[in-house]
């Protein structure tokens, strides 16, 4: 394997973006625990990757916020505990 | 609102864990920009987007448990959540439905001026716009439409070698446009 052509390929943005398939995904962890190079790598896409989508980013409309903490903090007193019959409630289908 | 804390990743997991408000808020506010832009992105759609968003977070909240970080930064499972979310929403029933009626408005708005032109400029839409027209299409469909690269092969037609190998390039190309 040669690890160079290998971070070179293409592989790390695939993969950091979501975009490859479960194979890859599976022999580039592999690699990844015995090419600290390969690490590197991907940490450093990462690393661009998160500063372009903050560089980018938008602001949410304000009410978002509190109704997601309504929806977690709301019912209980003590927050959330994994709560498995409310979790079907999603009301996006309608 | 000033923000004077400021945690790391690993640090930002482990207050998740222990579920407070206080972490769900750091959270939130830290990161909805950057998620927003990724869900709006993809949907295109500010009322969905709103929706997909709220969900999105509620997932992390109830998943944080299976963020690995040995396979990614917090940042980058974030991201994948919001992008799978979005997707989601985009094959459902009901966008198809909203979308058949936001076409049919559209081509009156096309007609008189500008619709695109605005939706093209968020997140990283942006930027895979400089690319060129073969690559774009590439992280169009696959990014944005969410397709595996077997099924790009068989709805363009082209072999699934020749779509690893361009979408590969497409990306190196993004990269490059990433770092400037």
């Amino acid at each position: 394997m040669d690890i160079k052509e290998y971070i070179q390929s293409g592989i790390i943005e695939q993969y950091v973006l979501g975009l490859a398939d479960p194979d890859e995904v599976a022999e580039l962890q592999l690699l990844r625990n015995e090419y600290p190079e390969l690490h590197e790598a991907i940490s450093d896409f990462e690393q661009i990757f998160e500063e372009t989508i903050r560089a980018n980013q938008v602001q949410p409309p304000v009410f978002i916020k509190s109704a997601v903490e309504k929806q977690l903090f709301a019912s209980t007193r003590g927050g959330e505990r994994r709560n498995c019959r409310k979790s079907k409630s999603d009301k996006r289908k309608g | 609102m000033p923000e004077t804390l400021s945690y790391t990743e690993s640090e930002l997991v482990a207050l998740l864990k222990q579920r407070t408000q206080a972490a769900f808020s750091y959270l939130y506010d830290n990161y909805s920009g950057a998620l927003y832009s990724v869900v709006l992105s993809i949907l295109q759609d500010k009322e969905l987007a709103n929706d997909v968003l709220q969900e999105v977070f509620v997932k992390v909240w109830r998943q944080i448990d299976q963020y690995d970080p040995g396979k990614g930064r917090l940042f980058t499972w974030l991201v994948n959540i919001s992008r799978n979310a979005s997707i989601d929403t985009l094959r459902s029933k009901s966008y198809n439905a909203q979308k058949q009626i936001r076409e049919l408005t559209e081509t009156v708005y096309t007609a008189a001026g500008s619709i695109n032109t605005e939706t093209d400029k968020i997140g990283l839409r942006k930027i895979v716009n400089l690319l060129k027209e073969e690559h774009k299409i590439l992280i169009e469909l696959a990014y944005f439409q969410g397709y595996t690269q077997d099924e790009i092969s068989k709805l363009l037609n082209i072999p699934l070698g020749t779509v690893k190998t361009r979408l590969r390039s497409a990306l190196i190309q993004l990269k490059d446009f990433l770092k400037k």
